[in-house]
């Protein structure tokens, strides 16, 4: 058994290969979402064709958020791997969401996704782009395998689409409560890919930012401050919903939000948070 | 090569106002396609950082426009640029706010400033956010960068990808050679300042590398937005070994049939 759980240098990427594009279209292989269940895993890959030492899976929605999972494994026997990415993208077909992860997969594994909306039933379009590597010292080490989700809730019927809504305060330019997005980790996190869009169903211009803490309740010690947006009249923070850093959260930990706008509109001085950490 | 330390924990930023939620403006020269002047944004920071995150966005003017910002450390006016020309592609949307992720050494008690360049001329500047993350990581973060197809005559790629026909792989166009390993890219795409493109339209990009065009990245995934001529995201930042002395290029398909929107502009930093 390895006896240290270790990243593969930056520099292990040779290669990066997108899985389900669809080159008759210039689009992603689509998958159908089931209304308030999962759907049925679909293959993206067969056996993948080398080891995978880092993934941005890809998802553009159509219409409303969605949620896909992605597994590895003999047909009927998927192992979730990364569970619950939020595609939004309020108009269809238009934003892409792309979390960058560190996550191995080994040579030949199959993969598949299954998708989930709210409460209707549409189709996204789903593609991995998988980092190959090689060239590694493998003795005695292992490479993470599993993605952690905080604070995403698929089943949720909420405004935010089952990610936690930070409200702001009710002044503008200013700081609202925090929200607790996980109680207590269960594991050391390495890297983060946080997820951060805009709850509302209608936007004005507007700047919003969002601070991420660790710690117990009264006792936030902010990990990122700050972190800013610019909100327009779309509904969604076009082009930037995700945000992928090293970040290193030790097991056991509270990690909260809290965000302020520069208006106090309902529906405008709020956003959904969610955070993959691995 | 593996990890010396478990991670950083905790991120400085520069550049947020909390007072009316913007950000520190970064104001182009009066003169397009000419950098601005330096703005300051950490005078001395906190730890070193082993990562840097910078968020721009909107511009004012409302039109289509490309930015290249540097990023600098030292003395006022003894700027030494660390990151050169790294590229934007604006549309104006309020909403627009774009963002590149850099595994890159700044050590502590360094000036950090920033300028900008575009191909217009608004004088409203960008509003941008650094976010600097505190402490040693699990990798050896680079300490050097370097962008490639930049023109700075016209702020955008100097030479275009430019498929003839939909759904079909354009020619190589070359981006530049390394002129040292990298280990961590930014790509920058950005358009033509067309009228507003068809919803739906999807983007695979590749990148190749050497004379017989070795893919090192294989149908990168890119959209286009009815609302906006532009694609989303714009910048992508992520792990790529690219060797030193070996051009790279760079070629993509689309399902646009307009000849004009089916451009795009590809400017590239390395790091390492």
């Amino acid at each position: 058994m390895p006896d240290r759980e270790v990243f593969p240098p930056l520099s292990s990427v040779k290669r990066w290969e997108m899985l389900n594009p669809n080159t008759g279209s210039s689009l992603l292989g689509t998958l159908t979402a089931s209304a308030s269940s999962w759907g049925s895993w679909t293959q993206l890959e067969a056996s993948t064709s080398d080891d995978i030492y880092w993934l941005m899976p890809t998802l553009v929605g159509s219409g409303l958020p969605m949620y896909t999972q992605i597994a590895v494994g003999a047909a009927s026997s998927e192992e979730v791997i990364i569970d619950s990415i939020p595609g939004y993208s309020w108009y269809a077909n238009e934003e892409v969401n792309n979390p960058l992860l560190p996550i191995f997969i080994p040579k030949g594994s199959r993969i598949a996704a299954r998708t989930r909306m709210y409460y209707y039933t549409n189709t996204i379009q789903v593609g991995l782009l998988a980092g190959y590597g090689g060239d590694h010292p493998v003795q005695g080490v292992a490479f993470p395998r599993k993605v952690q989700t905080y604070g995403v809730d698929p089943t949720s019927t909420s405004a935010t689409f089952g990610a936690t809504q930070v409200q702001g305060s009710a002044s503008a330019n200013t700081k609202g409560s925090w929200y607790q997005i996980e109680g207590s980790t269960p594991v050391d996190t390495h890297w983060c890919s946080l997820f951060v869009a805009a709850a509302a169903q209608a936007g004005t211009d507007r700047g919003l930012m969002v601070d991420i803490a660790k710690g117990a309740a009264s006792s936030e010690e902010i990990i990122l401050p700050d972190h800013w947006f610019g909100g327009g009249s779309k509904v969604d923070f076009s082009h930037n919903n995700w945000q992928s850093f090293p970040l290193y959260i030790p097991a056991g930990t509270r990690l909260s939000a809290r965000c302020q706008s520069s208006v106090t509109s309902t529906n405008q001085n709020d956003v959904a948070i969610g955070m993959f950490c691995i | 090569m593996f990890a010396v330390s478990p991670g950083a924990t905790k991120f400085e930023a520069a550049g947020p106002d909390t007072s009316d939620t913007t950000c520190t403006v970064v104001t182009e020269s009066a003169t397009a396609n000419t950098k601005g002047s330096w703005v300051e944004f950490f005078s001395s920071t906190a730890d070193d950082s082993s990562w840097l995150m910078m968020r721009c966005g909107r511009p004012s003017g409302y039109s289509p426009a490309m930015w290249a910002a540097d990023i600098g450390i030292g003395a006022a006016s003894s700027e030494e640029v660390i990151v050169p020309d790294v590229g934007f592609c604006f549309y104006g949307y309020t909403e627009d706010t774009h963002t590149i992720q850099l595994p890159i050494s700044i050590k502590a008690g360094s000036r950090v400033a920033i300028r900008a360049q575009s191909n217009v001329t608004s004088g409203a500047g960008l509003e941008v956010a650094l976010h600097l993350l505190r402490g040693q990581n699990w990798f050896m973060p680079g300490t050097k960068a370097e962008t490639l197809n930049f023109d700075s005559s016209s702020s955008q790629a100097t030479t275009a990808s430019n498929p003839t026909s939909a759904n079909t792989k354009g020619g190589w166009v070359i981006l530049g050679t390394p002129s040292f390993d990298y280990r961590w890219i930014t790509l920058a795409l950005g358009n033509e300042n067309n009228a507003y493109g068809s919803p739906d339209d999807g983007f695979l990009c590749d990148i190749a590398v050497g004379a017989s065009k070795t893919l090192l990245v294989e149908n990168l995934y890119v959209v286009q937005q009815s609302s906006g001529d532009l694609k989303s995201p714009h910048n992508y930042s992520f792990p790529l070994f690219c060797p030193s002395g070996q051009p790279l290029y760079f070629r993509h398909q689309t399902s646009e049939t307009d000849a004009t929107d089916r451009v795009l502009w590809p400017v590239l930093t390395g790091v390492n």
